[in-house]
């Protein structure tokens, strides 16, 4: 049939699930910052640049949503060897922020990758979710600087740590 | 739960009693009577949590939509897939081998008898002493095959199930490739050499995934491997995309995506604790504020968004490429900050360009478009946007499906493109097909001495001016058939050489609204019957009315649809699909049979009806592959079927769906000629 032939040539277009690239690149961004931020001791920044190996791997090699958050996993304990090692406040602050954004962005890299498509305009949603991430991280960094220059020298070690405990179980329970 | 919600209580509590503590703490002035083990052990509760998360992260606790992948073509059984999935069974699984082994050989037992009985010319009974006795060839392997057949399940049967199981399955599945390869060979039937290293392997591979076995990886990495398919409700996690509801709310859920970032805030509080490091305890609270911000959620209100779809025609032709246009506006007076759209486009359908998704962010008011143009299939569509909306955070999902107003017709246009041949069993009214009768008519047939009462116009005047006499001139009687599509629509027939492809029933159908054409323009009767669990039955008429109504019965008949009946196993409760036809069936009609011929109950259907007097012609879509053995076992019985059929005295055009069915008719008529 004449009409059947002319239609085989008709084939569907391609569907491929990598995660966006937008998001990829900022999350990349984003935990090379941490990594800079936990560069006072080499050894941390040795284990965290490890980590952003396994983010860039995860998120533009291997399509492997895993290997990205281990990877940003590797690089929080960077931050944190870092700070163990007598790392500065303000860098511990930035570098967890840095950490935090780059597990959000990537996972929502790999999140409407999964949704969506490679051929799908996904630019301005990607933009929005990753602006507002990075607007209430900069209110909570703030916050932080305001607690911590008017509330840090009356607040002595323990009683910061008892109060930090108790919100975290607040947290886990509403969390459930 | 009683358990969890005490465990809750006091979690909450020792949270209260520790935030008060602290706060208590900043007013006493020696803040360590109890010594520093008093603050690592929470310290390290906080670690202790954190792996928990981490664990309960890696274990993939985040709940998000799966979306289907409404692009890609419909996922259609290959014909041969059953065997190879049996094969699969017995040799890998170790599962069902008595059963599938049965069935196997009872399969190889009817096709060897056709294959040595249409060599042969024999009876049933010689063929079968030949196919035991091994003369029917000089495989051994073969050979073997058929004379085990007895003695492998009855004498060493349950021994060997016991003892030396393994081999005799696996001498079983070698036998019975070679077997296969044999009667293609031996009954002359046409299939390319079979890779081995790439055929089967590749096969198998998608039978483990369709088994749902598959390495759990990305899909993806099947992509460089032939065409990709998908069914809307199989590969999302949506259970129906039928709804009759402008708007369907289909879940509301936490993504726990934030739970990793919990993790983190976890283990820097507890790694800050342990060591004494006030700086890391200050930017745990960094991921303890994003742990609220994720747990801070509003509802995002899709119910106020409004879907548009412009079609570029609301009626359109199978095979046809329409444009799509939709158009989402946001009336809700807030904002849509996370909106992921895929158009659930029917299954039978394929995108040929664009793209029927899009991720973005709405203000309120605003509005975003996408477009993409599809390959459209016959029935009455509406089809919904599948639409996941999330708030800033991710925190929460929200997926609804929302249809727009909009309706697509898609019916055949019954337009000739071919001259169908149509045997000369006619009825008593006047029509195209010559008969041997004389009559009224145009062409010249005879003439005969003069009755009463013949028409006056057909009196020989010449002769009556030469001779005087009264002579009357015959022409050849034309004469219209009566003729009745018939289909087979059942379940087996829903079979396509590739997912890409169309199946048996849409070849079927694309050639039948062409027949129908045909048969119409010639002037005869055309019905239309499906023998299908639902029963479809259009008796023959004439008229641009009936015309019509057989545009709308291939376009909207559920016995005909591109979509197989409830894609399940309905073989329970048996009733013969032809029961219904048969009722209502003219004695003289002629039939029309389209089917792919993939069990032997369509052949028996057809030798059937040509006993009962019905002139048969069977109409049949080539769908058979030769890439795998069960497909090549398949594509040989549907050959001796063909040629069984033939020997009956039923015409078959044995239609290639790569060629044109023109080439395929004319081919089949040298041979009635």
């Amino acid at each position: 049939m004449s009409t059947q032939n002319s239609d085989e040539e008709l084939t569907a277009i391609e569907v491929t699930h990598s995660p966006t690239t937008v998001s990829a690149v900022l999350a990349t961004l984003a935990a090379i910052l941490a990594v800079f931020a936990s560069s006072t001791s080499l050894l941390a920044m040795g284990l965290g640049a490890f980590g952003l190996v396994a983010v860039v791997g995860g998120l533009f090699v291997f399509d492997s949503e895993r290997a990205m958050a281990v990877g940003t996993g590797i690089v929080f304990v960077g931050v944190v060897l870092s700070g163990i090692l007598g790392s500065s406040l303000p860098l511990l602050i930035m570098g967890s922020f840095a950490t935090i954004l780059a597990f959000d962005i990537g996972q929502n890299a790999f999140s409407v990758g999964r949704q969506m498509s490679d051929e799908t305009e996904t630019t301005r949603g990607e933009l929005v979710h990753a602006s507002a991430s990075l607007a209430v991280g900069i209110v909570i960094v703030g916050v932080a600087a305001v607690v911590y220059i008017a509330a840090f020298e009356g607040l002595s070690v323990s009683s910061l740590a008892f109060l930090l405990l108790g919100a975290m179980l607040l947290v886990w329970v509403i969390r459930q | 739960m009683d358990v969890d919600e005490a465990l809750r209580r006091i979690i909450m509590a020792a949270g209260i009693v520790l935030v008060l503590g602290g706060g208590a703490l900043i007013f006493v002035e020696d803040p360590f009577p109890w010594g520093i083990t008093v603050i690592i052990a929470p310290g390290l509760l906080a670690l202790l949590f954190a792996a928990l998360t981490v664990r309960g992260r890696l274990q993939g606790e985040i709940v998000e939509t799966v979306m289907p992948d409404p692009e890609r073509p419909p996922d259609n059984e290959r014909p041969g897939d059953q065997v190879d999935r049996m094969l699969y069974e017995m040799t890998v699984l170790r599962q069902g081998v008595q059963e599938n082994r049965e069935h196997l050989e009872e399969r190889m037992q009817r096709l060897g008898v056709a294959v040595v009985q249409d060599r042969r010319d024999c009876s049933p009974t010689e063929a079968e002493r030949v196919l035991q006795s091994g003369e029917w060839t000089d495989n051994e392997d073969a050979a073997a095959f058929f004379q085990s057949e007895t003695s492998a399940v009855d004498e060493a049967g349950f021994a060997n199930a016991l003892t030396g199981g393994r081999s005799d399955i696996d001498t079983f599945a070698y036998q019975f490739r070679v077997a296969v390869e044999e009667l293609l060979r031996v009954g002359e039937i046409p299939a390319q050499e079979l890779e081995y290293d790439s055929g089967p392997d590749s096969a198998l591979g998608r039978i483990l995934q369709r088994l749902g076995l598959g390495s759990g990886g990305s899909s993806d990495d099947e992509g460089d491997e032939g065409v990709q398919a998908n069914w809307n409700t199989a590969d999302s996690s949506i259970d129906s995309f039928d709804t009759d509801e402008p708007f369907e709310d289909v879940s509301l859920h936490r993504t726990n995506r934030w739970l990793g970032v919990t993790a983190f805030a976890l283990f820097a509080v507890g790694a800050g604790v342990v060591t004494y490091n006030p700086g890391l305890m200050m930017a745990g609270t960094v991921g303890v504020a994003y742990t609220i911000y994720g747990r801070i959620t509003a509802v995002p209100a899709t119910d106020q968004l409004t879907v548009e779809r412009e079609l570029e025609t609301e009626d359109a032709e199978p095979g046809e490429e329409v444009e799509v246009l939709v158009t989402v506006t946001n009336e809700s007076g807030s904002m849509l900050p996370d909106l992921r759209m895929v158009d659930a486009v029917p299954d039978s359908f394929v995108v040929t360009d664009g793209c029927p998704r899009l991720h973005t962010a709405l203000r309120s008011g605003a509005s975003a478009t996408f477009s993409y143009k599809v390959r459209v299939e016959r029935g009455e569509h509406q089809w919904p946007l599948l639409c996941v909306a999330r708030d800033f955070s991710g925190g929460a999902e929200r997926t609804s499906l929302i249809t727009p107003e909009s309706k697509l017709t898609v019916t055949p246009s019954l337009k000739v493109t071919n001259k169908v041949p149509v045997r000369a069993q006619t009825t008593m009214y006047s029509g195209d097909i010559n008969t041997r009768q004389g009559g009224p008519g145009l062409e010249f047939h005879s003439v005969r001495d003069y009755q009463n009462g013949d028409p006056m116009n057909r009196i020989n005047w010449k002769k009556l001016a030469q001779t005087g006499e009264l002579a009357t001139i015959d022409f050849r009687q034309e004469k219209a058939a009566t003729v009745t599509l018939l289909f087979d629509t059942r379940q087996s027939s829903y079979v396509a050489a590739e997912p890409g492809e169309p199946h048996a029933v849409d070849h079927s159908v694309h050639a039948a609204s062409d027949v129908f054409g045909a048969l119409y323009d010639q002037g005869n009767l055309v019905g239309v019957a499906a023998f299908d669990t639902v029963p479809c039955w259009f008796s023959a008429g004439a008229g641009s009315e009936h015309l019509e109504k057989a545009r709308m019965l291939f376009a909207q008949h559920p016995a005909l649809s591109p979509a197989p009946p409830e894609r399940q196993n309905v073989e329970g409760q048996y009733i013969d699909p032809m029961t219904h036809v048969l009722r209502r069936l003219q004695s003289n009609s002629q039939i029309f049979m389209f089917t792919p011929l993939a069990d032997d109950y369509a052949m028996e259907v057809a030798s059937r009806l040509d006993s009962q007097g019905h002139l048969v012609t069977v109409m049949s879509p080539d769908v058979t592959t030769d890439r795998t053995v069960g497909q090549r076992l398949t594509r040989a019985e549907r050959t001796a079927r063909v040629r069984y059929l033939r020997q009956r005295g039923i015409r078959v055009i044995d239609w290639d769906t790569d060629e044109q069915l023109r080439l395929s008719i004319d081919r089949a008529k040298t041979r009635w000629a």
